[in-house]
């Protein structure tokens, strides 16, 4: 119906009505860095993801007090981000995989989304098209890593990391990120019914009352997980392409036997869902990030350098 | 399904609108459309605050109840989409920090400091003190200005915010500084006006207190204010006598603050009673321990307009802070290498024998009066040391920097029952 009226507005538009050459969209009064260019190469070319490191109201939860991330730190997020969740994907999946499922817009806030209840908000996904990350200035205000300033005060001549604690990293961000874009597939494509049902009973509405300890032997990988199916299906996923051997195998240990095998069965229908639906094998992307993780030091943390 | 409905309709008109503007030219009501009429007002918000070379004193207010009181910024925005903030809070008020500003039109035209500043997002950071504990804003909404002064509002405050434009000669530093000057007066108490009373704020927030009715003296009324470059200003106009007033510059002469509205109306502080400006402690004394013995100290500026160093002190310098409240203070402090040896100064219990590392132990060095002429400061234990009493002082020796224990070695100086500082003229 729609397609039909704007075939007919089209076909009557007068011939000689020209193109405005200037936009009614105005480019906005503020000027691209080269952080700009390095996100336009980098997110924005190849995967249309826009990274908005600067503050935006419209694409920030008006419920909870937050401030801006600190630019340095979205800087080093976005080679995080690039290194360990854009590329591995693109390293295991075709060229074309991240392009059309990634989200389209991926705001970074500095703080923490408090909730009333003092729990902290870490990242949502809405609708497939967007990935929020917050806490992006804990990177460097609670010591997951230091910056060293070449010249000692700012960044000016460029600086190097030292990565203080790649669990708090992992925990806060990656594991966010891996955790987030597996809804975003299974918005795109859902995963079998099978896997609700195993643990049917079993989902609290109190999940932040109970430890990953007490969850695992109930077949829950970590706590969150125990919230409801959904969410489970992708801590499964996220923690386990995130995870090294000994880490999953401790996790396991701590669930038992009874929990272990719960939880192999999630993990089993996640897998199977991931190289039926998408064509991925998790296997790979597990090893290809834990190649990745080991590789995070060779980063080069301040250049920001691009083809242009 | 009424969704569905709507937006056939609405694709209607649309096609209405459309295949009737070849035919009937519509007649705008603005010349622009309102994309560029928005972009406009954002590109004369920009053009304002690029205007002020030197950049802006921001009178900033968080909390929609004002009750922290104002805030000063000093800002210089760039073209290059930077902003550089010197801030009345700031540890060290030499020290700039630098972030991103944006200016984005959805409903207004906002000012947005879109990437972390340390010195404006610490009033609205919910990571800080266990929660957003000042309630502020970093997303202004632009409401008018001109070359000499701009308003905005803040988006979730709703308070109005404040930039004056920086004359030629003030940069952002000077500015701040001089916002410390007109802060930095140790007005404990103040009266308006001649009749109306005001109270400070006890924990030294810009906010002043009054009960506007004698008969009722349980209405308290606050009286929120920011600093200026040459004064202060109140957030709303206070009424005294038959008129208002609210904006106030600094009277050297009269050593007040001087209505900008009415020049009869005075702001006048009161300090305390013992204050005696930091200048009028710099000069020679004779120190007075152990019943007859003395030596000469002088006391020169260490950092100036709040610490002294207090040269000739057995061979050592040790600090000592000025305070607004009629002492000096001398502290428990590391006072350099001597050789091998880490040199400490330490408050000594002559009574018990025990003496202390802890730095926030040490003496009141109490005026006798506020006449620099005839000073006599009275060292006076100041009860940070439970049930002990700094009486005396040993200089003592440590194998490190780091007191302890196991580090002391032994004194190289007693310097027992410290009385008195005696000015020499």
């Amino acid at each position: 119906m729609i397609l039909a009226v704007a075939a007919v507005v089209s076909a009557v538009a007068c011939s000689e009505d020209k193109l405005s050459p200037t936009s009614v969209i105005v480019d906005p009064i503020n000027p691209e860095t080269d952080f700009d260019k390095w996100l336009e190469e980098n997110f924005r070319a190849p995967y249309n993801i826009r990274f908005l490191y600067r503050y935006e109201d419209i694409e920030s939860d008006m419920t909870y007090d937050l401030v801006p991330a600190d630019e340095t730190c979205s800087r080093i997020l976005a080679k995080l981000i690039k290194f360990l969740w854009l590329d591995p994907y693109t390293e295991v999946a075709d060229a074309n995989f991240m392009r059309q499922n990634s989200p389209r817009v991926m705001p970074v806030i500095g703080s923490g989304a408090w909730n009333t209840n003092g729990t902290l908000q870490l990242g949502t996904a809405e609708g497939g098209l967007k990935i929020t990350f917050y806490v992006a200035n804990w990177l460097v205000t609670q010591n997951f890593l230091t910056i060293n300033y070449n010249n000692g005060v700012d960044t000016t001549e460029g600086y190097t990391v030292t990565i203080n604690s790649m669990d708090d990293i992992n925990y806060y961000f990656l594991h966010t990120a891996h955790h987030e874009f597996g809804h975003i597939l299974n918005q795109n494509k859902a995963y079998p019914t099978d896997f609700n049902l195993i643990s049917q009973n079993e989902y609290v509405a109190q999940w932040n009352s109970i430890t990953d300890e007490e969850a695992l032997p109930r077949g829950f990988i970590s706590a969150y997980a125990s919230s409801q199916p959904g969410e489970d299906f992708v801590e499964v996923l996220s923690y386990y392409i995130t995870s090294s051997d000994e880490e999953w195998n401790a996790r396991l240990a701590i669930a038992g036997n009874e929990g272990s095998e719960i939880i192999e069965r999630k993990l089993n229908i996640v897998s199977n869902y991931m190289m039926d639906s998408w064509n991925i094998d998790i296997d790979e992307l597990r090893s290809v990030l834990a190649r990745r993780y080991g590789e995070v030091e060779s980063i080069d943390w301040s250049d920001f350098s691009t083809e242009e | 399904m009424i969704m569905k409905r709507l937006s056939y309709i609405f694709t209607t008109i649309l096609a209405a609108v459309s295949l009737s503007s070849c035919f009937n030219e519509i007649e705008d009501v603005f010349p622009q459309s309102s994309t560029e009429r928005l972009t406009q007002e954002e590109q004369e918000c920009l053009d304002l605050l690029l205007s002020s070379e030197q950049g802006w004193l921001v009178q900033y207010y968080p909390s929609a109840s004002r009750t922290y009181g104002g805030f000063a910024y000093a800002m210089k925005f760039g073209e290059d989409g930077n902003v550089t903030v010197a801030f009345e809070q700031a540890s060290d008020p030499e020290v700039t920090v630098t972030s991103h500003y944006s200016i984005n039109g959805s409903s207004s035209v906002t000012l947005t400091f879109d990437t972390y500043n340390d010195y404006i997002h610490a009033l609205s950071d919910p990571d800080f003190y266990g929660g957003n504990a000042f309630e502020g804003d970093f997303e202004f909404a632009f409401i008018d200005g001109s070359s000499e002064r701009i308003e905005f509002r803040g988006i979730k405050t709703g308070n109005r915010i404040v930039f004056i434009a920086l004359d030629a000669e003030t940069d952002i530093i000077s500015a701040i500084n001089n916002v410390l000057d007109m802060k930095n007066q140790y007005f404990m108490s103040y009266n308006l006006g001649g009749s109306i009373a005001m109270e400070c704020d006890p924990n030294g927030y810009n906010n002043l207190y009054y009960t506007p009715d004698p008969q009722n003296p349980y209405a308290v009324q606050e009286v929120p204010f920011a600093y200026s470059v040459d004064g202060l200003t109140f957030y709303e106009p206070v009424p005294v006598g038959a008129g208002s007033v609210q904006d106030f510059a600094w009277n050297e002469e009269k050593e007040c603050f001087v209505s900008k509205e009415d020049a009869s109306v005075e702001l006048v502080g009161e300090r305390n009673p013992m204050f005696m400006d930091y200048e009028d402690y710099l000069g020679t004394y004779t120190l007075n321990y152990n019943r007859n013995a003395s030596i000469e100290v002088t006391l020169t500026p260490a950092e100036y307009g709040s610490t002294y160093y207090m040269e000739g002190f057995f061979g050592y310098t040790p600090v000592v802070s000025w305070t607004p409240s009629g002492f000096l203070s001398l502290l428990c402090q590391y006072l350099g290498q001597d050789g091998s040896y880490y040199v400490w100064l330490c408050p000594w219990d002559g009574a018990t024998g025990y003496y202390t590392w802890s730095t926030s132990v040490g003496f009141n060095l109490v005026n006798n009066g506020t006449d620099p002429d005839n000073l006599v400061l009275t060292f006076e234990d100041n009860g940070a040391w439970g049930s002990y009493q700094a009486t005396s002082i040993l200089i003592y020796a440590f194998s490190s920097q780091t007191a302890s224990s196991s580090t002391g070695l032994g004194y190289l100086e007693q310097v027992p029952s410290l009385t008195t500082l005696v000015k020499n003229n």
